[in-house]
């Protein structure tokens, strides 16, 4: 966070759906809500990562955000959240693939409630905490837990570089 | 403050080099008059610059050859091979005090040197002294530094005191209201000077003072020639520098009877005199706008981060305006293509210019190689002379520091392997003293290096017979003298008896290989026995820009390096994969290959023909199987960043004409998995 978080006074976040529950970001991590057509796919990447597109002229990754957290596929997921990572002046953009962006609302800091400790099944690490907004409890993402990077960057065959080519090819032979 | 230091470790770098130049050359038989006056005055501005900035060790170093130097040329001492060895190794030392580097025993023996040098010539002058340059001279100096003096690390006081050592003077000082005390405190310089100097120093030698100051802050003339000034010139000086309520009537022509005076009355002139000037502070507040008209043409040192941030906006404004002209192109609105076909334009040229940003001229490296081949032609006993050609030739600094070792390698072993000794090159018929010359020049968007020697050439018969033995050949095989040459880069792969000192430094011909590589450098040698060895280096000018080749694999597209390609062909799925092995049959050879479609668990339709990218790295062959074969692409290459820093198939991503992206293979890492089957 740029600064000390003032938990009294109320910031924006921008809410999504996924799945089909509602979580909310902060408004300051978001630079723009895209739709998603030109996307490339990095073979071997991690199941996390559905690929990069260009951002500004910027390499952006796009995670799979229904992978990260466990949920089931529901159709095209063909809009991504882009927001920033970084807290000082650098970049670190990453792109978040969503179901719908639905409302931009605001609430300070000190409403966000504990996670209860059974019944989620989103990893309790990823998350801030829960606030209530219209009677829906709405998952406040903990960005920087939710998206480390030395858990991302894992590849989807940690084998696959030991594996030989001769095994992969005697598969896809004629037989 | 940090600013200033660094730019005074820059100035005196090249004031090193230039130094060195000045040495070689006078070892050459170069003007030896002028180049010791020039090397007395580079010590004497530097010692004056180490002082300023607390280089104190530094100081007391130039101190002794400031010594030295004066006094060989007012020719009481006489200048030796051993001592310009000694400046040598000086400058050596010099240049590692400007990096903070321990060099205490070497400085300690420098300096019992000089100070032997000095003591022997006291005790047996060489010549009388022939003083050409007793006759005294007189110099106007105008000082008006710019307001932020203060901040840029300096104190005009110095200059002033440095000009008080250097001969009888008359000071005026033109003050403002405020004392130079506030004015000082406040870090806001508003005084200007007139000096009236008489003494034995050349224009050039004032002029060196002034080192730290920009040309418009300062104005030395020579009294000598009266015509060189007037009245006007100085009012105008001051003026420029918004100084304008110096009184210059008033002095001028009285200072001018007080400078003959000066000279022709020697006796009874004061050493010293101070004038102090007080002024009304006027006419400041067109500074800024007149400022901006005097801005010089020099050189600044930017941060090459700063450089990259631009070249980063540059290319995203490059593949933002090919995006435009496609959307254009649907609406077919002719005024508006016509506006997109402008910036277009604009674009291309500021790509252009941006990258040009990053361009420095060769010659401020092969210019080191002087020095080398010196050094090594002494420590070998070989007379050897260098040829530089194409000093201007420009290519990103990048590409310039990479070569500098591998470069290094191969003069190295010229002047240790190829050129021969005295001896030896008279009874073959050859001039005693042997030619190494570098030459830099643009063939298309690469730079060529080439490195030619006159020595003995490679020996192609013990090359092959290392082969041999090395197992990288039959006995009875046929092999092209290219190929021969090609061994000599392998790892390990040495034809020398024995390890001599200069060459052996566990820096090879494999290693100048993969250094070039990897910045995407070829390297070529041709030799011709008793006739010399000619090493070509082939360059890209700049690492911005890539020339690739684009294929496809399943639905991604890939670039490959244009310069590594051998060869495209179409072949079938059969052919391919049905084979026991993953060999090719290509040419007269067997090529390994691997296939991008398995690699990536893509699906490949047996119906259709695969493409084969013949790959030619290091030498060695190997074919990529792609689906297609698209096209070449500019590329403007990026880093995927820190999610993919386990990838290690690609490196890095390029924006493409129509705003996707395509993804860089990395040949090295193929070759290398090639390697493991």
């Amino acid at each position: 966070m740029k600064e000390i978080i003032d938990i009294d006074k109320k910031s924006s976040f921008i809410t999504f759906i996924l799945g089909k529950e509602s979580f909310a970001v902060n408004v300051d991590q978001v630079l723009e809500i895209i739709q998603l057509e030109k996307l490339t796919e990095i073979p071997n990447a991690s199941e996390y990562i559905r690929g990069v597109l260009n951002f500004r002229g910027s390499i952006v990754p796009v995670i799979n955000l229904h992978k990260r957290f466990g949920f089931k596929a529901s159709g095209a997921c063909n809009i991504a959240v882009i927001v920033n990572l970084s807290a000082e002046g650098s970049d670190r953009l990453i792109g978040l693939t969503v179901e719908e962006v639905t409302d931009v609302v605001q609430f300070d800091y000190k409403s966000i409630r504990a996670v209860p400790e059974v019944g989620i099944n989103i990893d309790h690490e990823y998350l801030e905490g829960i606030v209530e907004i219209s009677k829906e409890f709405v998952f406040v993402l903990n960005m920087n837990k939710a998206f480390d990077t030395s858990e991302l960057s894992k590849l989807e065959h940690p084998d696959f570089i030991a594996t030989s080519t001769k095994t992969e090819e005697s598969e896809e032979q004629p037989g | 403050m940090d600013e200033y230091i660094n730019s005074f470790i820059d100035e005196t770098r090249e004031m090193l080099l230039a130094l060195e130049e000045d040495l070689l050359n006078l070892e050459k038989g170069g003007d030896e008059d002028e180049i010791i006056q020039n090397v007395f005055r580079t010590m004497h501005t530097l010692k004056g610059a180490a002082r300023m900035y607390g280089f104190e060790n530094m100081e007391s170093l130039t101190h002794e050859f400031e010594t030295l130097y004066d006094q060989i040329r007012n020719r009481q001492i006489a200048l030796s091979d051993e001592i310009i060895d000694t400046t040598l190794r000086g400058k050596d030392v010099l240049a590692g005090m400007l990096e903070n580097k321990e060099s205490g025993k070497q400085e300690k023996e420098i300096i019992e040197s000089v100070e032997r040098y000095l003591t022997q010539g006291q005790e047996k002058p060489v010549k009388a002294p022939v003083n050409k340059d007793s006759e005294s001279s007189s110099f106007l100096i105008l000082l008006s530094p710019d307001k932020s003096v203060f901040e840029r690390g300096l104190d005009p006081n110095k200059i002033l005191d440095e000009l008080k050592e250097m001969g009888r003077h008359k000071i005026i000082i033109h003050e403002p209201e405020q004392s130079w005390d506030a004015q000082k405190a406040n870090k806001i310089c508003e005084t200007s000077w007139e000096i009236y100097l008489q003494g034995k120093h050349k224009l050039e030698e004032v002029k060196d003072v002034f080192l730290f100051y920009d040309e418009e802050e300062y104005t030395v003339l020579d009294a000598d020639v009266p015509s060189s000034f007037s009245e006007a010139f100085i009012r105008s000086f001051f003026q420029k520098n918004y100084r304008e309520a110096v009184d210059i009537e008033r002095h001028t022509l009285e200072n001018f009877r007080e400078l003959a005076d000066l000279r022709t009355d020697d006796g009874q002139m004061q050493r010293s005199t101070e004038v102090l000037v007080k002024e009304e502070n006027t006419g400041s507040e067109n500074q800024a706008a007149v400022r901006s008209k005097n801005s010089s043409n020099s050189t600044i040192n930017v941060a090459s981060k700063k450089i990259d941030d631009l070249m980063n906006l540059v290319s995203s404004l490059v593949s933002s305006t090919a995006e435009l002209k496609v959307l254009a192109e649907v609406h077919k609105d002719y005024k508006l293509n016509n506006a997109i076909e402008n910036i277009d334009k604009i674009t291309k040229q500021f790509r252009n210019n941006a990258l040009d940003l990053r361009l420095v001229p060769i010659g401020t490296l092969l210019n080191k190689f002087n020095r080398h081949v010196r050094d090594l032609s002494v420590e070998l006993n070989k007379s050897v002379s260098v040829i530089i050609e194409g000093q201007e030739t420009e290519i990103d600094k990048t590409i310039l520091s990479a070569i500098e070792k591998p470069l290094l390698h191969i003069i190295r072993n010229s002047i240790d392997h190829g050129i021969e000794s005295g001896e030896e090159r008279i009874g073959k018929g050859k001039s005693e003293q042997g030619v190494l010359k570098i030459t830099a020049f643009y063939t298309g968007a690469n730079v060529v290096i080439q490195v030619q020697d006159d020595g003995r050439g490679f020996d192609l018969g013990k090359i092959k017979k290392t082969a041999i033995e090395k197992g990288y050949l039959e006995h009875d095989q046929q092999v092209s003298e290219k190929e021969l040459l090609s061994f000599v880069m392998e790892p390990g792969f040495t034809t020398s008896d024995a390890i001599s000192k200069v060459s052996g430094r566990g820096f090879g011909m494999d290693i100048v290989k993969k250094e070039l590589n990897a910045v995407s450098g070829s390297i070529e040698i041709e030799t011709e026995k008793d006739l010399g060895t000619f090493i070509t280096l082939k360059l890209p000018a700049t690492l911005s820009i890539i020339d690739t080749l684009m294929i496809g694999v399943g639905k991604s597209t890939l670039l490959l390096p244009l310069p590594e390609i051998e060869y495209c062909y179409q072949e079938t799925w059969e052919n391919i994969y049905s084979g026991e092995n993953d060999y090719l049959k290509y040419h007269d050879m067997m090529l390994p290959f691997i296939s991008l479609s398995s690699k990536f668990n893509s699906e490949s339709d047996r119906e259709k023909d695969e493409m084969v990218v013949v790959i030619n790295k290091y030498d060695k062959k190997y074919g990529i199987i792609a689906d297609r074969v698209i096209g070449e692409h500019q590329a403007v290459i990026k880093p995927l960043g820190e999610l993919f820093i386990n990838q290690p198939y690609f490196s890095g991503g390029s924006v493409m004409v129509d705003g996707e992206l395509a993804l860089m293979l990395d040949t090295n890492y193929l070759f290398s998995q090639l390697a493991m089957n």
